[in-house]
């Protein structure tokens, strides 16, 4: 007869349904990308973890975490067959797991602190896992970063933390070793706020839970080793970070440059921080779904209540580092407290915590949970069962209540900055596919000069239906050629180049350009993307092109049909709204992916990187191997 | 004995000391500057000494505040008394956390 669990399987469905829920956020066909990250590696992972692999150079020291991840996310695509699904899985994942390991978590803190109330343990958890599911949705959905995966993977490896912690067992070092090498593209470069913002507090955590609360010794030694392993497990991307640091290059001067932490650290913080920085915001979160009612108000009583019921370390230990991550969190708490967060900015490397309300949110959400569940716990432990068990269910149904918007997908939908209700929802128009396709074949003799011109290296496509794709440039990443779509993307030249279509000085343009090596254009004609966009990202005040009647010549299609009319130019390619012009006359650019300075690194990394995952397997084998033999 | 009373009595007078300056300070009296925060700090703290006073009554200060806040919240959004009923909130829960913290380890001892 089969024994029906229900502790477990009460989990288990919230966990399916969780994972299924994304499955609806999108119709088929359609895909949410854009933005900073730009997620395109969910349209051809195996296409992009080919190119980063060829990027022995700067773009690749930043990037190259991410292939061990294209490459899983290509064998699942094998399995789901489309973009769209594949999207559905990753923020499945992210649901399902982040409940899961808050649960865990919560379980396990508790147990190891409480000796009896296992149903009320369990009850805790529950409502916990919930609760930070609500958290996560607060933010982030919308053209996701490609470390958004961090709201699973913080209560992950910190659930295999404290079990390695807990128990000394090295099968939860290994499993932690896994998972970073599953979903690398949150351990490498591009990730490191979410990992300084996590992991030294949640190590100081359970370095504290350890030594005060369970007395049990810290695994400093194991610990070690797995760093150690970590190291060279991640040194493929590891040592060519260290080489392009101990050479100075731009990357260092971003982490230590004086002028970059007044202009991009000091400067932003001055004038973002009153805004951004909201004690309400956190305390209620998530504000954006249903914030401004009577429900806000029920988590963070609840959590309080905590403190008044009993006198416990956990308790006092978790709202320690819940005060901590609200402080940093806000950056504005107190004129004190800004002048302290403003002079952590001239600690190397803090500047990547100047978007302070972003940056620390999930740690935050984490330790938010982690005490919101303890005084629950502490709260109910003394009710009747059912009691507890009641209002477990309301303050689930309630805060479901409030994220419904979230839980239906409407954080994918939210209109792009500064547009009228144009959302980064699309159907990939299949002529863009093409004209990438057709640039893909190109041959690598010279850059690529992608129009519109924006003001960072945006690049915007209308999709077939549904919105458009605003973010870093789709030729670049899918086509992989190096282009210019926009004016940083200019570098040194930025200003020339403005000055120059500014002047209408089409012979100084030219000769910019071809210093740039460019020697093909590629055009998006859709007047959509030109109308529909009047501001960002095409300008941004206080930039260089802050204004579009600045540069008249590039002011619309019409003036770039004429532009590109005025320009040496044979059109070798056209459907739909795209075309690809090549300069006639042009001499060969051979383009090299590969700075003979970081070669070296990135080739011992990435001998060190597989020499390591031999020697993991070969240990994980003869420990399954010795235990065989010894049962 | 009677003196000690008198003065425990008369420590009471601070608490509508500290809710005044609290109170004048949301009508934004203070241009939302620090000095309120350290003055009612300080008077706190010599009230919590001699009053001896335990963490969960300034944890009850904070829930208080916490619930005013949140009804400052529902109809004004982060307004500048929202988040100020929310640095006030904020210190009353990291003063509560010290005496939490000495309250532990203190009555361990």
């Amino acid at each position: 007869m089969i024994r029906i669990n229900i502790k477990k399987i009460i989990p288990a469905l919230i966990l399916i349904l969780l994972f299924v829920i994304p499955f609806f956020w999108l119709k088929p066909g359609f895909v949410d990308l854009g933005g900073d990250g730009g997620r395109l590696y969910f349209i051809d992972p195996l296409f992009s973890a080919r190119h980063l692999i060829l990027q022995e150079n700067l773009f690749g020291v930043r990037q190259q975490s991410l292939v061990p991840y294209e490459y899983v996310l290509y064998l699942v695509k094998l399995i789901v067959g489309s973009p769209t699904y594949l999207i559905a899985v990753s923020n499945g994942l992210n649901l399902s797991l982040a409940f899961l390991f808050s649960f865990l978590i919560i379980r396990e803190l508790i147990s190891v602190t409480e000796s009896r109330s296992k149903r009320f343990r369990y009850i805790a958890a529950l409502t916990g896992g919930i609760i930070y599911v609500s958290f996560i949705s607060n933010t982030g959905w919308s053209q996701a970063l490609y470390t958004q995966n961090q709201i699973f993977l913080n209560p992950l490896i910190f659930y295999l933390l404290l079990r390695f912690c807990v128990t000394s067992s090295m099968t939860y070092g290994l499993a932690m070793l896994g998972v970073s090498l599953i979903f690398s593209e949150n351990f490498g470069f591009s990730a490191m706020p979410q990992l300084m913002s996590f992991f030294p507090l949640a190590l100081v955590f359970l370095y504290m839970f350890s030594h005060f609360i369970t007395h049990v010794a810290f695994p400093w030694k194991k610990l070690l080793y797995i760093a150690l392993m970590f190291i060279g497990l991640h040194a493929f991307h590891i040592f060519p970070l260290v080489a392009s640091l101990l050479n100075k290059t731009s990357i260092y001067g971003y982490v230590f440059n004086s002028t970059s932490i007044e202009s991009s650290g000091v400067h932003y913080f001055d004038a973002n921080h009153i805004a951004l920085g909201k004690v309400s915001w956190q305390l209620f979160t998530p504000s954006n779904w249903g914030g401004q009612n009577v429900l806000a108000l029920l988590v963070p009583i609840i959590t309080i209540l905590g403190f008044l019921l009993r006198r416990s370390k956990l308790v006092l230990l978790t709202g320690v580092f819940y005060a901590i991550t609200l402080f940093l969190d806000t950056a504005n708490i107190t004129q004190i407290g800004v002048r302290f967060y403003r002079s952590l900015f001239y600690i190397p490397g803090f500047l990547m915590f100047r978007s302070f309300n972003d940056r620390w949110y999930y740690v935050y959400a984490f330790f938010y949970m982690l005490l919101f569940s303890f005084s629950f716990y502490a709260l109910i432990k003394r009710w009747k069962i059912g009691l507890a068990v009641l209002s477990s269910v309301i303050i689930i149904c309630l805060v479901t209540y409030r994220i419904l918007p979230f839980l239906q997908g409407k954080a994918l939908y939210e209109p792009l900055y500064q547009t009228e209700n144009v959302t980064p929802v699309l159907r990939l128009d299949p002529d863009l596919m093409d004209a990438i396709e057709f640039t893909k074949n190109l041959p690598h003799d010279g850059k690529v000069l992608t129009v519109p011109l924006t003001f960072p290296y945006y690049q915007i496509a209308y999709g077939k239906e549904g919105g458009a794709y605003r973010g870093i440039s789709i030729v670049a990443n899918l086509a992989g050629h190096d282009d210019y779509a926009g004016f940083w993307a200019f570098g040194q030249y930025e200003k020339p180049v403005f000055n120059a279509l500014e002047r209408r000085e089409i012979a100084t343009f030219l000769s910019l350009l071809k210093r740039l090596e460019v020697k093909y254009v590629f055009r998006n004609s859709d007047p959509r993307i030109m109308d529909d966009f009047p501001g960002y990202p095409y300008v941004y005040p206080g930039m260089t092109y802050s204004s579009k009647d600045r540069l008249p010549i590039i002011l619309n299609q019409k003036a770039y049909d004429t532009l590109i009319a005025g320009l040496p130019v044979k059109k070798i390619y056209e459907k739909g709204f795209y075309s690809i012009y090549e300069f006639t006359g042009s001499p060969s650019y051979p383009q090299t992916t590969v700075d003979p300075k970081l070669h070296p690194f990135f080739l011992i990394g990435r001998i060190v990187s597989a020499a390591t995952v031999v020697l993991i397997m070969s240990f994980v084998c003869w420990n399954v191997l010795k235990k065989r033999h010894e049962t | 004995m009677k003196h000690r009373n008198k003065f425990i009595l008369s420590s009471l007078l601070l608490v509508p000391a500290i809710a005044g300056i609290l109170f004048m300070d949301l009508a934004g009296a203070f241009n939302y500057t620090d000095f309120p925060f350290l003055i009612a700090f300080v008077i706190y703290a010599v009230f919590v000494f001699i009053q001896r006073v335990q963490s969960k009554a300034t944890f009850s200060v904070a829930l208080l505040l916490l619930i005013y806040m949140g009804l400052s919240y529902i109809p004004a959004g982060a307004s500048p008394t929202t988040e100020r009923f929310g640095e006030w909130f904020y210190l009353f829960l990291v003063f509560g956390l010290i005496q939490y913290f000495i309250e532990i380890f203190h009555g361990k001892k």
